[in-house]
């Protein structure tokens, strides 16, 4: 009888940590990570035309912010924007931001809104054409992609109080990943429903001005940069020691065709701002600061790069 | 005091705590029960990034001056325990502690423990000293759960106002560590410390 209870007993004690351990992803480490909720990370939304005005979202509301000038005024302070488990919203037009909360906790609901950037009117959009669900979006030739969570493309288009979504392309692979629009599928990274060549590793970040097409990927200890000219066919143009990235990170191509990111090192080390130019030659500016983490990069109407930090306000980037 | 004073004065406490039930009057025998409810503050003090070979002491005060924890939670928690013989107790501890970072998330952890005292001094004042072994659920408001083992030291001391019923003040040191066995998330590997300082209401017989 002894030996049954202390055999189920075992046997309860490692069914329970299988089953607790299995999903879980360093509590202890994330808190380290954690700020205050006075200085909550900022959620990159888009800018512009002119890349003059940038939206994000705080913990205070949506955000209209003057790249340059630095004003930052909350133009909406709705309670969908501070009450979200997981969130994603993107510039459907100059004048309007559609903006996704994803309720997890709600029964899965994906929640879709619209709001008038002039006058921040919310309105509640219903949706036609979705698919399960939504778990990412991008911007392709100016026009806003979202991704589903079958790994099915789809464009956006609002009418009236419906936002309409339209399928634009599908793989047969099983999906893994979206990284700004550069979709991992079971069978390898697509790229508006093309397939890609040349690219190994785990992509961390995609970038593309409508021609060149740059990703950083990550492989054992290195970035490996890779870029497309045209086309889907990858090379790689250069490879920096010193990666263990695991999240994934902004990056842009300026006017001039250099790629920027920011290496972020965690409570590890200082981040560091790279450029890339167009033939490989790599640049770098170590921000000599901890807890840098790089939201959006965005190309200034005055030519300068800025890049919206998640917690630490805006950085004018040269190198 | 310099460090060969404070290494005799440890061994003097040491040398005190061993060879006073050898003079004091026992309570308990074997069979002995105490029953012990506590309540109070817990504080968490460091978090270790086994990776970044990095320890952040102080409520896991990093570089930039923030902390991962606000500094105060709470901790309660039941235990009973049986003598084997008058001096050494054993039985089982669970609890439920909660501490909140600093941007508000919950972490809360469940432990259920098992907890072997010795109680050197005994009698109206009790100095009861506890080594605990055990698993703690926890898990974070925003998302993730985890179930270590751990390790608990604690003492304090218990002031019993009539025959059966203490009142008593302890403290002690949480050690729960986070840690992975496959190769791809050592990098996650890390170590909570946390202190709870409890009042706590005990029964024994």
């Amino acid at each position: 009888m002894k030996k049954t209870i202390l055999i189920t007993c075992i046997a309860l004690i490692l069914l329970s940590f299988v089953s607790c351990n299995l999903d879980n992803n360093g509590i202890l480490l994330n808190g380290l990570e954690k700020v205050p909720s006075d200085n909550k990370n900022r959620s990159f939304i888009g800018y512009d035309d002119t890349s003059s005005t940038m939206y994000y979202v705080t913990v205070d509301g949506l955000v209209k912010r003057a790249v340059a000038s630095g004003d930052e005024p909350v133009i909406s302070n709705d309670s969908i924007f501070t009450h979200y488990y997981q969130a994603l919203g993107w510039l459907q037009d100059d004048n309007t931001i559609v903006y996704m909360t994803d309720s997890a906790r709600n029964n899965g609901v994906q929640a879709f809104y619209s709001i008038d950037t002039s006058s921040a009117k919310v309105t509640s959009l219903k949706v036609e054409g979705k698919g399960t669900g939504i778990v990412d979006c991008y911007m392709a030739r100016n026009e806003a992609r979202l991704v589903g969570d079958d790994g099915t493309i789809y464009s956006a288009e609002i009418s009236g109080e419906t936002l309409r979504l339209t399928v634009k392309s599908k793989s047969e692979g099983t999906f893994r990943s979206s990284t700004n629009g550069l979709i991992k599928y079971s069978d390898g990274y697509y790229y508006e429903g093309y397939k890609t060549s040349g690219i190994s590793g785990d992509v961390k970040s995609f970038a593309t001005d409508g021609n060149t097409k740059y990703a950083v990927s990550v492989s054992g200890s290195s970035f490996l940069i890779y870029k497309a000219d045209s086309g889907t066919a990858f090379s790689e143009i250069k490879s920096i020691s010193g990666s263990n990235d695991k999240e994934e990170f902004p990056s842009l191509i300026d006017s001039a065709g250099n790629l920027y990111f920011l290496y972020y090192r965690g409570t590890r080390s200082s981040s560091i701002v790279y450029k890339v130019s167009p033939s490989g030659d790599v640049s770098d500016h170590d921000l000599q600061k901890n807890n840098i983490r790089a939201e959006a990069f965005v190309q200034g109407s005055d030519n300068e790069i800025y890049m919206l930090s998640k917690d630490n306000n805006m950085f004018v980037v040269t190198i | 005091m310099n460090k060969k004073q404070k290494i005799t004065s440890l061994l003097l406490a040491l040398v005190l705590i061993v060879c006073v039930p050898a003079f004091s009057a026992t309570y308990y025998d074997n069979g002995s029960q105490r029953f012990t409810i506590t309540a109070g503050p817990q504080l968490p003090v460091s978090v270790t990034d086994f990776s970044g070979g990095k320890t952040y002491v102080g409520w896991g005060l990093k570089e930039n001056g923030e902390t991962s924890f606000k500094p105060v939670g709470g901790f309660g928690s039941l235990a009973y325990q049986v003598f084997m013989n008058p001096y050494v107790a054993i039985g089982g501890e669970i609890g439920y502690g909660f501490n909140f970072y600093n941007d508000d998330t919950l972490l809360t952890n469940v432990p259920m423990l098992f907890k072997l005292t010795v109680v050197p001094l005994q009698g109206k004042f009790e100095i009861p000293l506890s080594l605990g072994v055990g698993i703690s659920y926890m898990s974070v408001s925003d998302g993730g759960a985890y179930l270590p083992f751990f390790i608990s030291f604690e003492t304090g001391i218990d002031w019993y106002i009539t025959d059966h019923w203490g009142l008593g003040l302890k403290s002690g040191l949480w050690v729960i560590p986070e840690l992975y066995m496959q190769k791809e998330r050592f990098d996650q590997n890390a170590l909570l410390t946390v202190v709870p300082i409890t009042l706590s209401v005990t029964y024994r017989q």
